[in-house]
């Protein structure tokens, strides 16, 4: 048997099982990233911080390679990726944290969450749209569109589609939302301490406020993971209630105030 | 618009106010009264494991709850006549008939029933958020993740007042959980970067600056909490939960 035989089938084993792929690459991350937070930062850093930061440079590494959108998984050989990484298993394995939330602790900061929710959906909002008014944006779809998108990725282009902002604009905004999730999963671990965030109570507040499920939920793995089941739980009605207000009260507001 | 509004008022706020009205179980760690009969003492409600059922007792009969409140379940069951209820007498689902056999066995298919359990949350969750988003016109699921943690949540509490949430079961349920962090590598491995670092000025900083904010704003909120006694005491800083 030629190596050339034996890159063939390993190739093959690997693209017909990509799921299971998957489970070994990711394992293999996750191991790298432990020694490395062990040993290179003396613990400093979770090694699931640096887990996380090294799926978005593999991201980048994909993307620059194919020059499409879904990081890494566009690959072949990394396709599983997308599957594991997909809305169904990520929402699959939160709710699963569900499991090691405590009723006492969740029933304590209910109205929190709520007030955090209302606050994380307008302040982003208000931010983008400031910022795209600074860049000489003067068209209150466009303003809408993107400051929606600075609630999270979601909400941007359903927002944009329901008042009819040009694709641009849509795309603008779903950058502007994936941003925002990068900047919350990287910088959450860093400013824990800031944030105070060290208790339920202050994950809910912080669930509600930082949205983005995605970003919410890496960065608190990142940083505790007995904050993850508090965090999400709030953080999960973000994107909905963003849904809701975006192309109505807040739109609205915009039209209101530019035209 | 009104009738929306009113709907998230009704629905998703008393949703999150109200997680489960059930006070919490007399002896938790111990897997929930691990005595044959009398298995805790709930706002009034003595629960009686072995054939699964609730009784409702008398407030005259029932001792202050203490921090013994262990013992005070004991004293409550010698002053009950448990043959007056007709609790000697099984008379359950069938699902919770032979429980204890079923706690105390070993292997089997157990698992796939805590996992099946967490998909039905999950899918009865997702169907619900996609009916309140319906209902409201908005074109997301509504919560459907939250309602399905909520109903989760309510499930194991359920399973453990009655004593037949198995180390097996619960096998199925952890594993997931566990697999969380794995998940989120993967969910970042798969974020579109590229165009998050091309696409200009106008996404970097309004992205970062409506971080900045909010993070300022929870930094404020969690400070406020905290020196009015809202939250807890906090984690053990030592153990970050990574390795359990």
């Amino acid at each position: 048997m030629s190596t050339l035989d034996v890159v063939h089938l390993i190739d093959k084993a690997i693209i017909d099982a990509p799921l299971v792929t998957a489970f070994a690459f990711v394992g293999c991350v996750v191991l790298v990233s432990n020694f490395l937070g062990k040993h290179l930062t003396g613990g400093r850093v979770a090694g699931s911080a640096i887990a996380v930061l090294a799926g978005l440079a593999l991201a980048w590494v994909g993307g620059a390679i194919t020059g499409k959108s879904k990081g890494l998984s566009d690959l072949a050989e990394f396709s599983g990726l997308a599957l594991m990484g997909g809305a169904m298993m990520r929402d699959f394995t939160i709710v699963a944290t569900a499991s090691e939330v405590n009723v006492e602790e969740a029933k304590k900061a209910g109205w929190l969450g709520f007030i955090a929710l209302v606050l994380g959906t307008v302040l982003p909002f208000v931010a983008g749209v400031s910022i795209a008014y600074a860049f000489g944006v003067r068209d209150p779809i466009a303003l809408t569109t993107i400051g929606a998108g600075a609630i999270t990725y979601i909400v941007g282009p359903i927002t944009g589609a329901a008042i009819g902002a040009s694709s641009e604009i849509i795309a603008l905004s779903i950058a502007t939302g994936v941003v925002k999730a990068i900047i919350v999963m990287v910088f959450t671990p860093v400013f824990a301490r800031f944030m105070r965030l060290n208790n339920p109570q202050a994950a809910m507040v912080f669930g509600g406020l930082a949205g983005t499920v995605s970003g919410v939920s890496a960065g608190l793995a990142a940083t505790d993971r007995r904050l993850v089941p508090y965090g999400s739980l709030v953080a999960t009605f973000h994107t909905g209630f963003g849904c809701l207000l975006g192309p109505s009260v807040l739109y609205l507001a915009v039209k209101a105030l530019f035209s | 618009m009104s009738t929306a509004l009113r709907s998230i008022l009704t629905i998703v706020v008393p949703s999150l106010f109200t997680l489960s009205g059930v006070g919490p179980p007399v002896n938790a760690d111990e897997g929930f009264g691990w005595t044959r009969e009398i298995s805790g003492v709930n706002r009034g409600v003595l629960v009686v494991r072995g054939n699964a059922r609730r009784l409702l007792i008398n407030p005259g009969q029932m001792p202050k709850m203490g921090p013994d409140s262990a013992m005070a379940v004991h004293t409550v069951a010698r002053h009950i006549d448990v043959r007056s209820f007709g609790l000697d007498r099984p008379r359950h689902p069938w699902f919770f008939r032979d429980a204890d056999a079923r706690l105390e066995k070993k292997g089997g298919p157990m698992v796939i029933l805590g996992t099946a359990l967490l998909a039905v949350c999950y899918l009865v969750g997702l169907m619900v958020g996609e009916g309140l988003a319906a209902a409201i016109g908005v074109k997301a699921n509504v919560g459907g993740v939250g309602i399905a943690m909520l109903l989760l949540i309510a499930a194991l509490h359920f399973l453990q007042q009655r004593g037949i949430y198995a180390p097996e079961m619960r096998k199925g349920v952890t594993f997931w959980a566990a697999m969380y962090i794995p998940v989120v590598v993967a969910v970042a491995a798969t974020q579109n970067v590229i165009i998050a670092v091309r696409s200009g000025p106008i996404a970097l900083i309004s992205a970062v600056s409506s971080v900045l904010l909010c993070f300022l704003v929870i930094a404020v909120i969690n400070r406020v909490i905290e020196n009015a006694h809202i939250a807890n005491a906090a984690f053990d800083v030592a153990n970050t939960g990574d390795e359990p």
